[in-house]
Order: structure tokens, then C-alpha cells, then sequence
């Protein structure tokens, strides 16, 4: 029974999915997850899934990187290392801005890229939910649900009978 | 495999968005076979895969000679000497870093308009960038001269104790094209994370199999995932697009903060920008026609794709031409003689006839595609692509090589002329961005397989189950959204 | 869709609005009278600038939503119509700048003396010369009204047979419209705001210009659209949804965003080139006090919509995004200020300063109002004429109907 991850619903299309995962929040069940080929939309509503984090991080590591680069040149150029180049004042701010919002770009678009895999714990190269049957195919042309054990309602008979009847075309046991 | 078809039946309505972007009877399985054996199967790639391969091979080699030529004798190789110091590398490489731009603004900005054309041709158009931002990037680093001291242009605290001259564009440019690099082999990748899982789960060789597999980073398709996946997704596209923008302008600004004549047009910036792209469309134009031949993926890279193209290659053109009327008519109009002479030597000048076959190729030729029939006409639309290629290599010609031999002074005017070793380091890079890009067609899927996958969604009504085991199927509504919601 | 007839709550407002910006207008060019025929040329300037630049934008975004014929398009459209058609009256009111090229008031190079002095001011004669620039500005204000005389006409064709033909034809011919209408505009602005300065001249200057409008006319119609439907009226309640406001915040955002590129390419580069010809456009806007009007300037224009409009949650709440779009259009009144007024004290000499713009204040607002007050009484009108949503042709309802299926 511990080795138990959960119970995985097979479906053919993204709306059967949809359809099953509102049914399932409806009956109850919060802790599942949805596999799909491509963005199902809707789903992440269905599921109650919405992380913010991301965006927020990305603004603030933007602004964090347009100030590195502004001040790392006002400090070089005024402080650090003042020279007279073509009788521009040290403080040439206009000519700073160019440096300072490529390196904005550079922080908030890597924070975006990689912040995007350490937030969905990626890479993780083993992961239960591939012991499903068929499973392969959830990157082609199937459509899995998935209810895990964790779930307070989860009931190893009851949760398969449900999810039978919610559409799904295979409903099979999958281990840890 | 029944249970995997989703019946696009003709009684229904096809979203008009999306309608034309593919062609014939398509599943999500077809979509993923199709796209996927192009990795996985060695017998699709024939003759002209072989060949190209061949020539790029041969080129990559030539550039390699280049370069150790280059590295034992120095930049004197190049026809550059003043007073024209900036000849052809610099010119091979703003020409190549402008087209590396359509391929951002096609994933990116199209992204961001929810433009579902974009599906098929965005991953080409990224690696197109990748690969031709690699070509512009060597023509700087080797032309500085001392190319093994190239990492001067970074800030970092050295023994010299000095830093980089922040109020030089030269140096805004070492920013922006490494920021710009970088950030589009990011945005490749991220790109492609979900088809090399497909790649991964379609493999049959282990090693295939295995590699694609760590690439992927283990990726699941989970709804949790995608929804970050998009929204990061969202969040790139916004930042690639200005960054896109700010790159070229910066390139402009090379030219534009000195006060040569004829560089110092606040113009620029934009024109630069529509220029590279220009230049860019035409060059997806002369990728896309043969891969979609060579690779039957006339279903996926289908007429409307082409057609838009050629649409924005002419929109682009258009604002290129605005910009060459621009900097005309106000040379004329400023009263500054130097402008003027500068204007007057460009078009009636020894360099005239690059001038005016400037302007047949890249302002009066692609006026043609105002026609829809040039539109849909291959050959045509190749023959052009050419054209607006050759026209904007010229127009660097132009900015770079004209105005640096006829400035203010007499004493300092002269005469360009080119060395074998420019042109075969020209041709070198050719042949580097043929075989990457090839390459690239051999071993990653050329085309976006699962936003395709959205694509057969939207144009085909999903097959609707008949739930009657269900026990609450009347409480149940019929799900929101799947096709109500452009993608976004 | 009851009372059809019952014109929606803000364009009543403004309605009673137009008469009293007209009254206050003329009361206060009254009151300016003390400056002189010049003062009176220098306000007439900038009110006219002002509803100019939102005329062609709205002409300008008429013609976009016509290419397009994008789902963001269709409840703005008829307010881009209405502001379009007030284009004759904008070529109306262009009569005084010829009056004041031939009495050689406005421009340098109208006045003898200041051209006896300059050189360059004798060499461009050719081009700046009281005939040729009535000629010019004549022909450019009769192509504008025919263009939207023609396709609004075309419009209502439309409106009327809903043929996908016509749809497609007018795609086309607002597409060549577009492209002459761009060049038109430079030649426009050259003559008629450029050449105020005595010699600067920037060849984005047209884009510039055209970016403005576009954002400032934008503004307005979005603003007004999502006032309709915050007060409930009839198609725009059901009609302007989430996905819309998404799309009309993130245009907004992007011709912002737009708008500081061309800027400060601008700037960065003849701030760099350090030409005196070309940096005393800055010079006269950092000197004293005008310095701080800048920055605030700068950043009621750029940094405030900038970040407002970066915000996905602010482009889900339709009050949020309307108060957004209406300062984007009063920043627009701030701009057209900071580009114009400077100019006229471009070649004038000393003394002309501060205190001379200060004291022809009430003219500047006075011209604002008074041509404001008549084109928002002729958009007005416009409005009552047409459809607040245009039927549009079927492939676009086709469209509009899947995606609320």
C-alpha cells in the first residue's frame, strides 16, 4: 500500500480530461495532477492551480538587473576609474542606458527561463507517474489524470470505480 | 488506432484564426509521427540533406583557414585600411545579426499577438537566430585584431585597472549581441523541452533515447508545469522582443552616435531594425519553401505560412524605404553640405551602382508582392528573397564602406576595394550557418510538435464522448474552454 | 438593445461638454489677445497640433483596424471613424499657418530678416517658401479627407451589403492608404512643426510624431470605450470582455513602449553628437525651470503607463486600464507642450524666454479648447450617425462568434 503513487486515468482527448478533472474537484479530490501533450486550457482552473510567483520573481530580478548594471557603470565610470573620454561628463547617463537594460533583459529572461524549471522541480529525471502504462504516449496523443494517494479521499477502489466512470479509457494502479 | 482519432469532420466550424495552418487529415498522433521521424528516421533525409551538408562542410572549412590565416598574418588580410577601417567584417556582421532578428520577432512578438501562424515556422525561425547571430559573432571578434584578448570587452576587475568605455557603442554592442545570444538559446530551449520529450518517448535507439531524455530534463506534461511553461513562455517572448529590438538599434548606433555623414540620422534606429528584419523574412522565406518540399511538410508549413511572410517582408520593406527617403530628402532639405555631398556621392559617387541596385532590389523588386499571385508563387517569392538579401548586404555596403571613404575632409576621402580573404571569409560563414542549421534539421524537430498539437486542436471540434456511463452527466456542463480561448 | 436610440452615458457628457470648451476657449484667446497676432499664431499652434495629432492617430488606427480586422478592433472602430472624419475641419483650421507664412509670422523662414542672417534658412528657401507650402499643405489635408471620405464610405457599404469582397478590397486600399498616409504626415509635420524650429531637424521626427497619435487617439477611444462599459451600455457590456481589455492594455503598452524607443533614439544620439544645430532642441527643454517639466514629462509619459500597463491584473479591471488610457491621452497635451512651445522661442532671439510662454499661457489652453470643444461636437455627431459596433463583415463575425461559443 505504500508503494502506492496513485491512480492514473487514461483519456483520448483534452476535453475528456477536462470533463474528468472537474468531475473529480467536484467529487471532492484536491491532490491530482493533469499530463497532457500540449497546454490543456482550463485545467489549471479545474485543478485550482495558479502560481504567481513566477512573474513577480522575474520583475524583481528585471529591476535588480537594470540597477547592476547602471550602477556597476556609474561606478567604474565616475568613481573607480574617471576619464575624460571625448569631454563627456563622467556621469553620461544617457549613454549608461543602453548597458543597463540589456543586463534588465539578461536577469529577468534567465529568471524567467530557469526560474520556470527549478519552480516545477525540473530536471528530475525519474518521477512515479512514468510507471503508468502507455505512458509514452502522454507526450504524443494521450491525455492522463492522475489521483495520488496523498489525497484525503483518496480509497483505492472507490477512486478507480470514480474515475471509470468519468470517461477514462484505461485506470491503472501505479507504484512509487 | 481509433481511439486516438479526433474526426475533423467538414460540417464544422474551423476557428478562422487558425484556419489554412494545416492541412490535410491530422491528429495528434500524425502531427507527432510526421514531425517526429524527421529526428528519428534516418531514410527521410535524402540527397539534398547529403549535399547541403556537404557544401556546409566545405565552407565551415574554408572559415577555418580564414581564421588560422587571419590569427598568423593579422586583419591586414582584409581590405580594411583607412580610411575605411569597418569593411566587410563589419558588414558581414551587421547583415547576419539582422537576420538572426526575424527569428525572435516571429516566436516572440508573434507569441505575444496569439498569432497561431507562428506554430510551424517559430522553431526553424529560433534556430535560424542561433545560427546566424553565431555567424555575425565572429567577423567582431576576430576584426578586433588581437582576438585572443577579446575578453577585454568584458567588465571585470584586472591588473590593467582599467574598465571598458562604457559611452562607446561599440561596447553597448558587445552587451547587446552576448545578452542577445544568450537569451535566444534560451528561449530555443525552452522551446523545445516538450518536443524532446516526445523525442525521448518516440525513440527506439537507446542512445536517442537516453540523450533526449537527460535534454529534456525529465519533463512530464504535467498541467502544474504547463502553466508555469506558459507563463515563463509569455514572459520571454515580452522580454525577447524588446531586447530584439534594442540589439539592431544598438548596431545602428555604432554608426549613428559618431558624427560621420551619413551615419548621424536619428532614422536609424527603426530603419535598421525593419532593415534586419527585412532581410530576416527573406530568409525564412528561402528556408521554409525547400524544407517544406524536401520534408513533405507542405501540411504543417502550409501556403498562409508563406504568404505571411511575404507579407511581412514587404511591410518591412516598406518601413526600409521610408527610411531611405528619409535620410534622402532631409540631407537635401538640412543645408549641411557635408550631408548633402555625402547624399550626392552615395547615389552619382564611384560606389552608384551598389546605391541604385539598392534600391531595385530591396524598394522597387519587392513592390511585386503587393500581388497575392507573386505571394503564391514559389519561385517568384524565392527569386525575390534573393533579391531583398543581396539588397541588404548592399545597404551595409553603403552605410559602412561609402561614408567612411568621403568624410569631412578631402585629405581623408579614398577608395574600398575588397581582398580575396573577405570574400572567402564571407563565404565561410555561409557554409558554417548551412551545416548548423542542417544539422539541426537531423537531429531536433524543425517544427514546433506540440504547438501544433494546439493547432489540430483548434482547427478540428474534439470528438465528443458519449458519457452516458457517467452518473452525473447532467450536472456537469460541458467544459469551458478548450476552444473558446485563443491560445495564449 | 432596447432603447437603441438612447445615446450611451459618456457621449452625452461630452456633448454638453463641446459648447463650454468652445465659450472657455474663445474667452481665453480673448483674454491672450494682449500678445498679439503672434501670440494668437503660437496658441493656434498648439491646440491645433494637439487635435491634429489625435485626428491622424485616429485616421491612422482606422486604417490598422481595417488591415487587421483583429477581434480588438471592432468596438474601438466606429470611435476611430468619427474621429477621422473630423479631418476636413482639421485642413479648415490649418488656414491660419498659410495666412501666417505669407504675413511672416511663425516660421523663420517666413520672416525676411531672420533668412537675410542665415545661410542655411536661404539654402532650404527652396522647399520652405510661403507658395509651395500652401500648395503642400493644401494637397496634403484634400488627400487626407478624400482617403477617409472614401473608406469610411466603404465602410457603410460594408455595413449595409456585408460583402467579404468589399471587406477585403477595403483590407487592401487602407494598406496603400497606410503607406502614403505615413509619408504625408512627415511631409505635414516637417512643414508645419519642424520648420517652427529654425534650424534643428531629426529624421525620426515623423515617426515620432506618428507614434504619439497613435498612443494619445488610442487612448481616448479606449478610455471612452471602457467608460461605455463600466456604465453598462448596450453592446459594450457583453461585447468588451477580459481578452479584450487584455489586448487593448498590452497595445497600449507596446506603442508606450514604442514611443520611449523612438524617443530616445533620439536623444542618445544627438545628446552623443553634441551638434549645435541638432542639441538645442534639448538644451531649450533642460534650461531652468523647464528642466523639471521634463522629468515630470518623462515620467507621467513613459514611466508611469510603463509601469501600470506591465501589470496583468491592472488589464483585467476595466476602471484600472480606463484611467490608465486617460492619462495616456492628457500626457499627450504635456507632450505636444514640451515639443512645440520651445520652438517658437528657437530663433527669436533673447528675451522671448520663459516669461514670454508663461504670459501666452491662457491662449495655448484658450486654442486647445476652442477647437477641442468643435472637434468633440463633429466626433460627437459622427457618432450619433453611425453604429456604436459596426455589423463588419461576416468572416470577422464568423470569428467573434466561435470565440464566445
Amino acid at each position: 500500500m505504500s508503494s502506492l503513487y496513485g491512480i492514473v486515468a487514461e483519456f483520448t482527448t483534452a476535453e475528456d480530461l477536462l470533463y474528468a478533472a472537474e468531475a473529480a474537484r467536484e467529487a471532492g479530490y484536491r491532490k491530482m495532477d493533469a499530463y497532457s501533450p500540449f497546454p490543456v486550457h482550463g485545467i489549471s482552473e479545474v485543478l485550482d492551480f495558479d502560481d504567481a510567483r513566477l512573474p513577480w520573481l522575474v520583475f524583481i530580478m528585471g529591476a535588480a538587473g537594470c540597477a547592476t548594471g547602471f550602477v556597476l557603470q556609474v561606478w567604474t565610470a565616475v568613481f573607480n576609474y574617471p576619464w575624460n573620454i571625448g569631454g563627456k561628463p563622467l556621469f553620461s547617463w544617457p549613454d549608461f542606458i543602453p548597458i543597463a537594460y540589456e543586463s534588465t533583459i539578461l536577469f529577468a529572461a534567465f529568471t524567467a527561463g530557469l526560474g520556470m524549471l527549478l519552480l516545477n522541480g525540473l530536471p528530475r529525471f525519474y518521477h512515479p507517474i512514468f510507471n503508468t502504462p502507455r505512458f509514452e504516449r502522454a507526450t504524443s496523443d494521450l491525455f492522463f489524470l492522475c489521483i495520488e494517494v496523498r489525497d484525503a479521499k483518496f480509497d483505492r477502489e472507490e477512486t478507480a470505480h470514480f474515475l471509470h466512470t468519468h470517461g477514462a479509457h484505461i485506470v491503472s494502479e501505479v507504484e512509487k | 488506432m481509433a481511439d486516438t482519432l479526433i474526426p475533423s469532420n467538414n460540417n464544422h466550424t474551423v476557428d478562422p484564426a487558425v484556419a489554412g495552418l494545416i492541412e490535410g487529415d491530422q491528429t495528434y498522433e500524425t502531427v507527432s509521427e510526421r514531425l517526429a521521424s524527421i529526428v528519428l528516421r534516418q531514410d527521410r533525409h535524402g540527397l539534398p540533406w547529403w549535399l547541403l551538408i556537404l557544401i556546409g562542410f566545405g565552407g565551415v572549412n574554408v572559415l577555418g583557414m580564414v581564421v588560422v590565416k587571419l590569427l598568423f598574418t593579422g586583419v591586414g588580410i582584409f581590405g580594411n585600411n583607412m580610411p575605411v577601417s569597418w569593411g566587410w567584417p563589419i558588414i558581414n556582421f551587421v547583415w547576419w545579426i539582422g537576420i538572426g532578428h526575424a527569428g525572435t520577432l516571429i516566436s516572440a512578438f508573434l507569441l505575444l499577438m496569439r498569432q497561431g501562424w507562428r506554430a510551424s515556422i517559430n522553431r526553424l525561425a529560433e534556430a535560424m537566430t542561433i545560427f546566424a547571430v553565431s555567424c555575425a559573432g565572429i567577423f567582431p571578434a576576430l576584426h578586433t585584431g588581437r582576438p585572443w584578448v577579446d575578453y577585454w570587452l568584458f567588465p571585470y576587475p584586472n591588473i590593467l585597472a582599467m574598465w571598458p568605455q562604457w559611452r562607446s557603442p561599440l561596447l553597448w554592442d558587445v552587451f547587446a549581441v552576448t545578452v542577445y545570444a544568450l537569451v535566444s538559446i534560451l528561449f530555443w530551449f525552452v522551446g523545445l523541452i516538450p518536443d524532446l520529450a516526445t523525442l525521448r518517448d518516440r525513440a527506439e535507439n537507446q542512445y536517442a533515447k537516453l540523450v533526449y531524455g537527460i535534454a529534456c530534463l525529465g519533463w512530464r506534461g504535467s498541467a502544474e508545469h504547463w502553466q508555469r511553461y506558459e507563463n515563463a513562455s509569455i514572459m520571454l517572448a515580452g522580454l525577447a522582443t524588446p531586447l530584439v529590438v534594442s540589439v539592431e538599434s544598438i548596431i545602428a548606433l555604432d554608426f549613428t552616435i559618431g558624427i560621420v555623414p551619413g551615419w548621424h540620422a536619428t532614422i536609424f534606429p527603426p530603419y535598421f531594425f525593419a532593415g534586419a528584419l527585412y532581410a530576416g523574412f527573406s530568409m525564412v522565406i528561402m528556408l521554409a519553401i525547400p524544407l517544406r518540399k524536401w520534408y513533405h511538410l507542405e501540411d504543417y508549413i502550409t501556403p498562409k505560412h508563406i504568404d505571411w511572410c511575404a507579407k511581412l517582408m514587404l511591410v518591412t520593406g516598406l518601413v526600409v524605404l521610408y527610411g531611405y527617403i528619409m535620410e534622402c530628402c532631409y540631407a537635401y532639405l538640412s543645408g549641411d553640405r557635408y550631408e548633402i555631398s555625402m547624399m550626392h556621392y552615395r547615389q552619382f559617387g564611384p560606389y552608384w551602382a551598389a546605391y541604385w541596385l539598392l534600391i531595385l532590389f530591396s524598394c522597387v523588386l519587392p513592390q511585386m508582392l503587393w500581388i497575392p499571385k507573386i505571394r503564391h508563387n514559389n519561385a517568384a517569392l524565392y527569386f525575390l528573397a534573393i533579391m531583398v538579401s543581396i539588397g541588404m548586404w548592399l545597404e551595409k555596403f553603403i552605410v559602412v564602406v561609402v561614408s567612411l571613404t568621403h568624410d569631412y575632409l578631402p585629405s581623408s576621402w579614398g577608395y574600398f576595394t575588397n581582398t580575396f580573404w573577405d570574400v572567402a571569409m564571407y563565404a565561410g560563414t555561409i557554409g558554417q550557418f548551412i551545416l548548423l542549421f542542417f544539422l539541426f534539421v537531423r537531429f531536433l524537430p524543425v517544427i514546433n510538435i506540440s504547438e501544433v498539437r494546439e493547432i489540430v486542436l483548434r482547427t478540428s471540434r474534439p470528438f465528443r464522448r458519449n458519457h452516458a456511463s457517467s452518473t452525473n452527466s447532467d450536472s456537469v456542463t460541458e467544459p469551458a474552454g478548450i476552444t473558446s480561448e485563443p491560445v495564449e | 438593445m432596447a432603447e437603441k436610440t438612447q445615446m450611451p452615458r459618456i457621449l452625452r457628457r461630452i456633448e454638453i461638454l463641446s459648447p463650454i470648451l468652445i465659450i472657455l476657449g474663445i474667452f481665453l484667446l480673448i483674454v491672450n489677445g494682449g500678445s498679439g497676432i503672434g501670440g494668437f499664431y503660437r496658441a493656434w499652434t498648439f491646440g491645433w497640433v494637439f487635435w491634429m495629432s489625435i485626428t491622424f492617430g485616429c485616421f491612422g488606427m482606422m486604417l490598422i483596424c481595417y488591415m487587421v480586422r483583429a477581434r480588438w478592433c471592432r468596438p474601438l472602430i466606429s470611435q476611430f471613424e468619427a474621429g477621422s472624419s473630423t479631418m476636413l475641419f482639421m485642413g479648415i483650421t490649418a488656414i491660419p499657418f498659410a495666412i501666417a507664412a505669407y504675413t511672416h509670422h511663425l516660421y523663420p523662414w517666413a520672416h525676411p530678416t531672420v533668412v537675410a542672417k542665415d545661410q542655411i534658412l536661404q539654402y532650404r528657401s527652396i522647399w520652405f517658401n510661403p507658395n509651395w507650402f500652401l500648395i503642400r499643405t493644401f494637397m496634403e489635408f484634400t488627400i487626407f479627407s478624400t482617403m477617409v471620405f472614401l473608406l469610411i464610405r466603404s465602410s457603410k457599404i460594408i455595413e449595409i451589403t456585408r460583402s467579404t469582397q468589399e471587406a477585403s478590397q477595403r483590407s487592401f486600399n487602407a494598406a496603400i492608404c497606410f503607406v502614403f498616409s505615413i509619408l504625408l504626415i512627415t511631409v505635414a509635420v516637417t512643414d508645419l512643426i519642424m520648420s517652427l524650429d529654425r534650424h534643428w531637424y531629426s529624421t525620426i521626427y515623423g515617426f515620432i510624431f506618428t507614434i504619439t497619435a497613435g498612443l494619445s487617439s488610442m487612448g481616448l477611444c479606449v478610455a471612452i470605450a471602457l467608460q461605455m462599459r463600466l456604465d453598462g451600455d448596450a453592446p459594450y457590456d457583453t461585447l468588451v470582455d477580459k481578452l479584450m481589455t487584455r489586448d487593448w492594455g498590452n497595445l497600449l503598452l507596446v506603442f508606450t513602449m514604442v514611443w520611449a524607443y523612438f524617443n530616445l533614439c533620439q536623444y542618445i544620439i544627438q545628446w552623443s553628437g553634441n551638434l549645435p544645430e541638432e542639441v538645442s532642441y534639448y538644451v531649450a527643454r533642460n534650461a531652468g525651470l523647464l528642466a523639471f517639466v521634463t522629468v515630470f514629462f518623462v515620467i507621467i509619459r513613459f514611466f508611469i503607463p510603463f509601469l501600470l500597463l506591465i501589470s496583468s491584473r491592472l488589464k483585467r479591471v476595466p476602471r484600472m486600464l480606463r484611467n490608465t488610457a486617460l492619462l495616456i491621452f492628457f500626457a499627450q497635451i504635456l507632450d505636444q507642450a514640451w515639443n512645440i512651445i520651445p520652438m517658437f522661442h528657437s530663433w527669436s532671439g533673447p528675451g522671448s524666454g520663459l516669461r514670454a510662454q508663461l504670459q501666452s499661457f491662457p491662449g495655448y489652453f484658450g486654442s486647445l479648447f476652442l477647437i477641442g470643444g468643435i472637434w468633440t461636437f463633429l466626433f460627437i455627431r459622427s457618432m450619433k450617425q453611425n453604429a456604436l459596433v459596426p455589423n463588419e463583415d461576416p468572416q470577422i463575425l464568423e470569428a467573434l462568434n466561435h470565440a464566445h461559443s
